[in-house]
Order: C-alpha cells, then sequence, then structure tokens
C-alpha cells in the first residue's frame, strides 16, 4: 500500500501542469548529460568508469572489497543503534496493528529493496556493464546495495547487542591498533622507494588472509565485474542472493536482542529528519541545553538577524563547514594528482557545480531554512532591506571562506597558478558569492518550496533543483559577461594597467550583486506568508 | 489602519514597533534558547537594558529553569509561553492573539488569561481570535463574529449577550454564536 501511495503521489506530480513542465526539463537534461557524454565523451560530466578498461577492472577488484570492510568497521565504530528504521507514522500505524516483529521487518526490508531497485535504475544510464547488459549491472547494483544496508543493520544489531558485555570494551582500543597497524603500513609503503600504498593495498587483497576476511565482499566486486558469460553472472547472483538472504535471517534473529535501543534510535533519527524538514541540518547538535549568548547586536537591524544565522550555522551546520573547508583543503592536491587545473575548462565546471549547486543545496543559512518562519521576519519592526542583508552576511561569508580555503589550497599545491591570479580570484569571488545567493534566495522567496524531497524520484524537487541551477547558471554567467566586458573596455579606452580594468569589472560585479539584493528585497515584500507552501 | 497612532502602509516599522503577535503555532528558531529568543527580540524592536524585564517574564511564564533549553526540546504549551513573552518583551500598544489556550495545561491555560488581563489592564489592546467561546466570555470587552470571512456583528459582550444570548442549556455567547451564524447563513 505503502509503495502504491508513493507511486500515486508520483503520478500526480507528473500529471499536475508544474510537475509535467519539471519531469519534462529533468528527463531532457538527463537525456542531454547522456547523449552528450556518449557522443562527446570529454564533455560528460555524469558518465560512470568505463568498467571495461584493465586498470579501472583492476581497481575495483582491488577497492571495492576494501571499501566495504572500511564501511562495516566504521558501522561498528560509530553506529548508535540498528538501521532499520520505522517513520513515526509508521509506528502509530503499524506496530499497534495486528503484525508480528518479523512481519514489521520483512515489510521494511522490502520497502529498501524497493528503494534499492529505484537506486539501481537510476544508475543504469550511467554504469554500464563491460558487456554493455543492462540486466547484468541492474542485478549488479541492486543485489549490491541491498548487501550495504543489510550488512550495516546486521553488523550495527551485533554490536548493540553484545553491548554491556566484556567484549564490548575492546572496541576502541582494538580500533587504535587496527588505526595504528594501517598507519605504519602507509609509512611503510611512502619510506620504501619500489613500494606504494596502491601495491600495499593489492597484496592485501590478494593474500590468503586478506581473501578469508574479505570473502563476502569479493562476491559483489565479483558480480560487478562479471565478464559476458550468463553462467557466471548466475553463479555470482546466486552466491550474492545467498549472503544477503543470511543477513536478513541474522537481522531478524538480533532484533529481538535489540528492540529497547532500536526504539531509541528511531525516535532519534525522527526528531532529526523532524529538525531538518524545519529547515535544520542532519547533522545539528543534539543537545537539549547549552550557555545561552546574553545578548544580541542590533547593527542598524542587520544584526538580530545575521546574529540568529550565524548562531544557526554554528549549532547546526558547524561539522558541515568543517567538512567543506577540508574538502576545500584537499581539492588542490586531488586536482594536482589527477591532472585537473582550476584554469582548464573542466576544473572550471567542477568548480562552478560545487559553487553553484553542490555547496548552496547543502549549507543553508538564509531564508531557504526559513520558510516556516517567514511570519516571524513580516512582523519584525526592520526594513525589508536589512532584513535582506541580515541574512546573506552568514551565507556569503561562510561559502567566502570555503572559496578562500580552495583558492589558497590551488595556490599551493598547482604551479599554474600564481599569486596575482590567486589574489584576483579570491577578489572576484566575495561579489561572486553575494551575487550567488541574492539569486537563489530571489528565487527561493518567488516560488518557495522547503529543500528536502520526499522520498527517492520526487520529480517535482528535482525537476526544480535543475530549474533554479540553469536559471542561476544563466543570470551568473551574463553577469560575469558584463564584468568582464567592462573591464576590457576599460582596459580598451584607457589602455592602461590591468590592475584598473580588473577593478571597474569587480565594481560591475559588485553593483550587479547589489541590483539583485535590490530585487530580493522586493520579493520579500511581496511574499504572503498564507499563499506559500509549507 | 493605525496601530498607537502610525499607519500601518505608510509607516509599517513604527507601526510594527507597537505590535506584538502570537501566532497559534509559534515557529521559533530551534537554534536558540528561551533567553535568546529574547535577546533577540530586544535587538530587533531595539529595546534597550532589555535584562530586568526578560527575567520578569520568564519568572511570570514560569520558564527561569529552562532559559539555557534549545526550544526544540519544549513542549507546545511551553513554546506558547515563549512566543508570548517575546511578544510582550517591548511593550507593545496592540497585541494580536492568534488561538493563544491551544495545547496548554490548566496552569498555563489560567497563567496566560492572568498575563492577558495584566497587559490589558496596563493599556494595551488586546485582540484575540479563537473558537473556544468560553475565553471570551472570562476575558473579553468586545465582541466580533466573523463567518465565512464577513463581519456578522460587531459590539460589546454586554449588549451582544442582551441581545441574542437566551438560552437553558448552552452557554449564552454560544447561543448568541449559533444565532448570528445561522440567520446569516438563513438570508445568504
Amino acid at each position: 500500500m505503502r509503495m502504491r501511495g508513493a507511486l500515486r503521489l508520483r503520478l500526480m506530480q507528473v500529471f499536475s501542469l508544474r510537475g509535467a513542465l519539471l519531469f519534462v526539463v529533468l528527463g531532457g537534461i538527463i537525456w542531454l548529460l547522456i547523449a552528450t557524454g556518449r557522443t562527446v565523451p570529454s564533455a560528460s560530466l555524469l558518465s560512470g568508469p568505463d568498467l571495461g578498461s584493465p586498470e579501472v577492472r583492476a581497481q575495483i577488484d582491488i577497492f571495492m572489497p576494501l571499501g566495504m570492510l572500511g564501511m562495516t568497521l566504521l558501522t561498528v565504530l560509530l553506529s548508535t543503534g540498528p538501521s532499520f528504521h520505522f517513520s513515526p507514522t509508521e509506528i502509530n500505524l503499524l506496530f499497534v496493528g495486528p503484525f508480528s516483529r518479523r512481519d514489521l521487518l520483512l515489510y521494511k526490508f522490502i520497502a529498501y529493496a524497493a528503494g534499492a531497485a529505484l537506486s539501481a535504475a537510476i544508475i543504469l544510464p550511467f554504469a554500464q556493464s563491460p558487456t554493455g547488459s543492462a540486466l547484468f549491472t541492474f542485478t549488479a547494483a541492486f543485489l549490491t546495495l541491498v548487501f550495504v544496508q543489510l550488512n550495516s543493520a546486521a553488523v550495527g544489531m551485533a554490536w548493540q547487542a553484545v553491548q554491556g558485555n566484556r567484549l564490548a570494551r575492546l572496541k576502541w582500543p582494538v580500533a587504535a591498533l587496527v588505526c595504528a597497524l594501517a598507519l605504519a603500513a602507509v609509512i611503510h609503503a611512502w619510506v620504501a622507494p619500489d613500494r606504494s600504498v596502491h601495491d600495499l593495498m593489492s597484496d592485501l587483497r590478494h593474500s590468503w588472509i586478506g581473501i578469508i576476511i574479505l570473502m563476502p565482499f569479493i562476491v559483489f566486486s565479483e558480480l560487478v565485474l562479471v565478464e559476458a558469460r550468463l553462467a557466471d553472472m548466475a553463479l555470482w547472483a546466486a552466491l550474492a542472493t545467498l549472503i544477503n538472504a543470511l543477513l536478513l535471517w541474522a537481522v531478524i534473529k538480533l532484533d529481538r536482542r535489540t528492540s529497547e535501543v532500536s526504539l531509541l534510535e528511531h525516535t532519534r533519527l525522527s526528531d532529526r529528519w523532524e529538525r531538518m524538514k524545519q529547515g535544520g541540518s542532519f547533522w545539528a547538535t543534539e543537545r537539549s541545553e547549552l550557555p545561552s549568548i546574553r545578548t544580541a547586536p542590533v547593527l542598524w537591524g542587520l544584526g538580530p538577524i545575521a546574529w540568529r544565522q550565524a548562531i544557526k550555522a554554528l549549532r547546526n551546520s558547524f561539522k558541515l563547514v568543517a567538512v567543506f573547508i577540508v574538502g576545500a583543503a584537499c581539492a588542490g592536491p586531488l586536482s594536482s594528482m589527477a591532472g585537473i587545473s582550476i584554469t582548464d575548462e573542466r576544473g572550471l565546471v567542477m568548480a562552478f557545480v560545487f559553487f553553484g549547486f553542490i555547496l548552496p543545496r547543502s549549507l543553508i543559512c538564509d531564508f531557504r531554512g526559513d520558510l516556516s518562519r517567514m511570519e516571524t521576519y513580516k512582523t519584525l519592526p526592520i526594513a525589508p532591506w536589512r532584513i535582506c542583508m541580515g541574512q546573506l552576511v552568514v551565507q556569503v561569508l561562510l561559502s567566502y571562506l570555503v572559496a578562500l580555503t580552495m583558492i589558497v589550497s590551488f595556490l599551493v599545491f598547482e604551479d599554474r597558478l600564481g599569486a596575482p591570479l590567486a589574489l584576483a580570484l579570491a577578489a572576484f569571488a566575495l561579489p561572486f558569492t553575494f551575487l550567488l545567493y541574492a539569486v537563489e534566495n530571489t528565487i527561493f522567496l518567488l516560488f518557495p518550496a522547503k529543500h528536502i524531497p520526499m522520498g527517492r524520484a520526487d520529480f517535482e524537487f528535482l525537476g526544480r533543483a535543475l530549474l533554479e541551477f540553469i536559471l542561476k547558471a544563466v543570470v551568473i554567467l551574463v553577469a560575469l559577461s558584463l564584468a568582464f566586458a567592462v573591464g576590457v573596455l576599460t582596459l580598451t579606452m584607457l589602455g592602461t594597467s590591468l590592475a584598473l580594468s580588473g577593478l571597474a569589472a569587480w565594481a560591475t560585479l559588485a553593483l550587479i550583486g547589489g541590483l539583485a539584493t535590490i530585487v530580493m528585497q522586493h520579493a520579500f515584500k511581496r511574499f504572503v506568508v498564507a499563499e506559500a507552501f509549507d | 489602519m493605525t496601530i498607537a497612532g502610525h499607519d500601518i502602509v505608510k509607516d509599517p516599522i513604527a507601526a510594527k514597533r507597537n505590535l506584538g503577535y502570537i501566532p497559534d503555532d509559534p515557529r521559533l528558531f530551534d537554534t536558540l534558547t528561551v533567553w535568546e529568543h529574547l535577546a533577540f527580540t530586544a535587538a530587533a524592536y531595539r529595546v534597550a537594558n532589555f535584562q530586568a524585564e526578560a527575567e520578569a517574564l520568564l519568572q511570570s511564564f514560569e520558564l527561569s529553569h529552562k532559559r539555557d533549553t534549545l526550544v526544540h526540546n519544549l513542549s507546545r504549551g511551553m513554546r506558547q509561553k515563549v512566543a508570548i513573552a517575546c511578544a510582550f518583551l517591548h511593550d507593545p500598544k496592540a497585541i494580536l492573539f492568534d488561538e493563544p489556550l491551544t495545547g496548554l495545561d490548566p496552569q498555563g491555560i489560567r497563567g496566560i488569561q492572568q498575563a492577558i488581563r495584566d497587559r490589558a489592564r496596563k493599556g494595551a489592546a488586546v485582540i484575540i481570535s479563537s473558537h473556544l467561546l468560553s475565553l471570551f466570555e472570562t476575558l473579553c470587552t468586545h465582541v466580533m463574529v466573523l463567518n465565512l470571512g464577513q463581519c456578522r456583528r460587531f459590539g460589546t459582550m454586554t449588549d451582544i449577550l442582551a441581545e441574542f444570548g437566551q438560552s437553558d442549556s448552552n452557554s449564552a455567547l454560544e447561543a448568541a454564536y449559533f444565532t448570528i451564524t445561522q440567520d446569516a447563513a438563513m438570508k445568504a
């Protein structure tokens, strides 16, 4: 019934005018990306690795089982409870119904399997198997996704079952020992001239002890890498299905011993999701009390709004900001290793997708996270432009910090990026970021909607996200072109230094950012709380 | 329309500075503590030296022990109290309540009714929107009956009860309400 309900919801979305338009746009863009990727491989952003090439196959053979083992160990270290989660609605409706615990777990497993099937179907166009068989790719992706889910649940439950036991006390010493061994191995590989970390991992994977430890995971890497023969595929698929069935059986058995922990975990996760719906972060602090900050700054009316967003960033998104900053710091060495420069076409496209799509969708400290609180902002005795500026300050500064970290990382690790170019990038990044979030917020205020999808394959959400990105990209490109044109014009007319034309271009971009804020202010004024979808 | 002499269209900032609004389901900032909500309100409404008044409000709404609690950990009734404390902090001349007693326990209901009376006594105009007719009987001096978005009757409580409130079984205001809305429906 739940699947029928989900299907009905998607059909209703697709058959509404807005949903149909967004679905067509989404489908068109995906088709375009796939078609472009097939005809011009170098232009493809979404096509996956070529599984036919021996290098990629060798890497999957080594890293996939090791990666799965790493995930299992992380589950043991970090998991706070079993990972078969029931929503509050499911608890209210199903837990009081005439169903055994086994029935409920099977229902949940079927829901997960349906999700895995859908995910496998989405992966299909991007990761064709070496044979080109869609059936092989789908089977491998589906069984692997089900395994990841069941393995994490079974391992989490097994660990919860031994909690309180003397064995559980060994958790952190054993983890420290494993980390120390891994570190020693990495240092050894680094010091030895003819050995690399890759060689070390390859040796571990192909040693007899490695094969024994990694046995269940190797089945799935073999399934992904299976050649054209149907018999091989059937063999590995049968083994994978057997492993999944055993894990499901283990989950049902272990569930009896972890019901209490399971209920606590459901409550914790439900609270987190509820907070996300209210515009919070999944990683937000779970503390209930904190030392209060005694006063808020006024700063001509900007103060309280910016203060509230700064506190939100600190308490709600601190870990996320840290992850982005660490990621930005690693961008230089990683791109250097991959041979991608920030100044070439691919590097620029990747940086634009990161700053224009991934970062704004993940880090939200402005109007977009406050849909349910717009009523409060509308009643405040603060001029709309001050409220808009207050909302933008923290978001822009945090994003700018990530951009600066990335620029410094490229400056240190990339030879082609000199100090003058890095300085210019740092200077232009500020008005660019400001314009980006002014446009982002204006779109949100004109067409308000929550930034959380309603389950998998929410066509309206995906279509809207892509449309927004395209609209933003168009505005940003027009603004950058204008700024560039003004810079060139200044250089042509005055013929003096590059610095003066750069300054003219910078001022133009900042001016366009200012104009975007005026539009944003009008959008805020005409925002009608009663009409906003909540 | 004016609030404390300020036109809501021509001078909205001054008008809003004199208005306190408490929605039926207050959406507070989930990352702020109770005290920080008061600090935010003080900065937004430019209330200087708000600490003493904030302490008094926390005391009167029995929120003192919750000052450092993040509001998403509060019950619905507690959140309602925080919203009311924030609305009272800048001493507004007009206060607009939307269903003020939803989700409150008997003690909370009594406390908020008392707070409303105190504000009215100090000279604030208190406007309450509610479906709980008994609330009006205990608190209000004037009543406006709205039906399908239309004003059906406006007058003092005494006048309306004298005109319509004749009933043996129900409360007088309930009888008045049904008489007024049913008359309007028949005329329509």
